[in-house]
């Protein structure tokens, strides 16, 4: 079908990295933030001499994501761990905010695109070097980068179904993020609004039956399918903003030479699906997607029409 | 006064010494070698009421014994050697990052110029050795290990580098560098002070070390991870909660890069006899927080504004303490956007 290069960087060791995933709900760190990051080091790669490498597409799985909460025995809700920050001029407490924290060990994998002269270089030493010297110096989601494997370059065509496989093996066992908008949209045709629909498929539903012999068993469990197929591990995830005002000029903006515009998170739904059950490049992949007439910033993939695998939920 | 056009509304400084968090392992003096990871136990103990009372209770006496015969019940984290460990073993790693001279986030151009030219200009001159000696030495004196070195028989403090196609190593004997001033200057140090300064000098050079320490406490006594700040704790008990990573007692990231950065001795009250905390952490206004004290107040013009305010934009700076202490500030980063009300 068509060549692939990756570029693999796997277990990135990422310490107290930004937890909160939207505006609703702390965990995984939002598409947006791997997105970003992704671009970044695209831009310090054409700065450092790759000016035609382009990173389109990036697939993330994660290894490990241990969240900084706590939950004592008896507590119904976790709390989140704090930081304490240093007093203020006058030797007083500073106020408390409330940041969730997580410490991550996430692999990604980025398709990348490049001439044919950066696309030579790219496979000499020099660039691996450079590669690490870059990403030592970077922080991912807010967080400290504290270690990573060698990244890896790969050329594989997708057309082999064995090549793709080995790759993702390799990230085994990790979990890829992928998008789950559709669960939304039938969601919302069928009548629901969307905080609904995001609530429903988050719920654990707690069921009961009676046998013949008066036992009662009890069933907890979140929403099932028509057929009773389980949709997987489903979780709210931010992938992008909506603009809410026209480009302009705003008071201390970061950036004085670039428009401004406010915006509001955009949530949907995601699903951590275990590295062994992705069978296409296709189903893990990222990439920016600009809608202007609608005034949309999205991260999104390219939605596989059907997939031949049905999924029970396990993992 | 400055000129207006050169207010940064936004202006941030990544931290350029990045620790990772602190691993407590037991062990053995003799035999460094063999490890254990240290868990956190949980320990529910019956104490006794011994906070001060209101005059009401504390006047009647059928009130007192009332008072003091309940039970105080409380759960909390411990963490402790083994009973045939007589060593705790202090595991972290350090990265130190160079490109003090560029802010991570800096939204006027020209502030940001004559910025870089003044930082370009204190690493020409002084090329980071004394800051780099006090780090350092902050490695060496095992600082960072806070209550654990306390009362210690022996600390051995083991330095490798981490970087590719290096393999320098240095071991410190910690109990012969005091935690209260910083006038050492033996060949390892020297050598250890060097490397740091490079990578902070170096622009877009970074140095990684690993830090092992080993710190002779006596068999099966108490050891002290981080504790925890969890403010709603909702209906638990348990009064104290102790960091742990994935069952692994650790120590935050936070408080080793606190003790790193304790190379302050250019405030006000450092020579007051009375007054005088020692070395402390590198703050903006100078902040100890045990002692609920700021050390460089705005009123004194010794804060970190005052004096990053006039250099930044060029004007010089009275003593070479204080570029000191400016620098401090940006390697240890921070938000320090001005308003422009």
């Amino acid at each position: 079908m068509s060549t692939r290069r990756l570029l693999e960087l796997a277990h990135l060791n990422i310490h107290n990295a930004n937890a909160l995933s939207s505006p609703y709900t702390i965990g995984f760190p939002a598409m947006t933030a791997w997105l970003g990051f992704v671009h970044a080091l695209q831009r310090k790669l054409n700065a450092a001499g790759y000016p035609t490498l382009e990173l389109v597409a990036t697939g993330v799985f994660s290894h490990r994501c241990d969240l900084q909460t706590h939950q004592g025995p008896g507590d119904f809700v976790h709390s989140i761990i704090g930081t304490a920050n240093p007093l203020d001029k006058d030797g007083k407490r500073s106020a408390f905010i409330e940041e969730a924290r997580c410490h991550l060990d996430v692999s990604l994998l980025i398709e990348y695109q490049a001439q044919e002269s950066d696309e030579e270089r790219m496979q000499r030493p020099e660039f691996m070097a450079l590669l690490e010297q870059l990403l030592t110096r970077m922080k991912v989601a807010g967080g400290d980068l504290l270690s990573f494997n060698t990244p890896q370059l790969h050329v594989l065509d997708d057309s082999e179904p064995q090549a793709v496989r080995r790759l993702l093996l390799n990230l085994m066992p990790g979990f890829a993020l992928i998008e789950r908008r559709e669960l939304m949209q039938q969601a919302m045709e069928e009548g629901a609004d969307a905080l609904d629909a995001l609530l429903e498929y988050l719920t654990i539903h707690h069921s009961c039956e009676q046998n013949d012999t008066g036992e009662v068993t009890w069933r907890s469990q979140r929403k099932a399918g028509i057929e009773g197929e389980k949709p997987g591990w489903i979780v709210p995830i931010a992938t992008g903003f909506h603009g809410i005002s026209p480009l302009g000029l705003a008071k201390n903006q970061r950036d004085p030479d670039t428009p401004h515009r406010f915006a509001e998170s955009i949530v949907t739904l995601g699903e951590f699906r275990m590295a062994h059950r992705i069978h296409s490049l296709d189903e893990v992949l990222w990439h920016y997607h600009t809608d202007l007439n609608r005034d949309l910033y999205l991260c999104q993939q390219a939605q596989p029409e059907i997939t031949d695998t049905i999924n029970d939920g396990r993992y | 006064m400055a000129k207006v056009k050169d207010i940064a509304s936004v202006l941030a400084f990544e931290k350029k010494l990045v620790p990772s968090d602190g691993f407590f392992y037991g062990t053995t003096w003799d035999n460094k070698d063999q490890v254990t990871p240290l868990a956190l136990q949980e320990k529910s103990v019956r104490g006794t009421i011994s906070n001060r009372l209101k005059a009401a209770v504390k006047n009647d006496p059928a009130k007192l014994d009332a008072e003091v015969e309940k039970p105080n019940l409380q759960t909390v984290d411990a963490c402790a050697l083994g009973t045939e460990q007589d060593t705790l073993k202090h595991y972290f790693t350090l990265k130190i990052l160079g490109g003090v001279e560029t802010p991570s986030a800096c939204n006027s151009a020209g502030f940001k110029a004559s910025y870089q030219q003044a930082a370009k200009a204190y690493i020409e001159k002084e090329g980071f050795t004394e800051l780099a000696r006090r780090y350092a030495i902050n490695i060496a004196n095992a600082r960072f290990l806070w209550r654990n070195r306390v009362g210690v028989e022996q600390i051995e403090v083991q330095v490798k580098v981490l970087n590719k196609d290096q393999t320098q190593s240095w071991i410190f004997d910690a109990t012969q560098y005091s935690t209260r001033h910083f006038d050492y200057a033996d060949k390892q140090l020297t050598e250890l002070t060097d490397k740091i300064a490079q990578a902070l000098a170096g622009g877009d050079t970074s140095l990684l070390l690993e830090i092992a320490t080993f710190a002779q406490l006596g068999k099966a006594q108490e050891v002290y991870p981080s504790e925890e700040l969890v403010l709603d704790k909702g209906k638990s008990k348990k009064s104290k909660v102790l960091y742990q990573v994935q069952g692994h007692a650790a120590m935050h990231s936070q408080k080793i890069g606190n003790a790193l950065r304790s190379i302050d001795t250019w405030y006000p009250a450092f020579a007051d006899q009375e007054k005088t905390a020692g070395p402390i952490a590198i703050e903006p206004y100078g902040a100890v927080t045990n002692l609920g004290t700021a050390f460089r107040t705005p009123k004194e013009k010794q804060d970190f504004y005052s004096h990053f305010d006039k250099w930044a934009r060029g004007e010089a700076l009275s003593r070479v303490e204080d570029e000191h202490y400016v620098m401090a500030i940006l390697v240890r980063g921070g938000v320090f956007g001005e308003s422009d009300k």
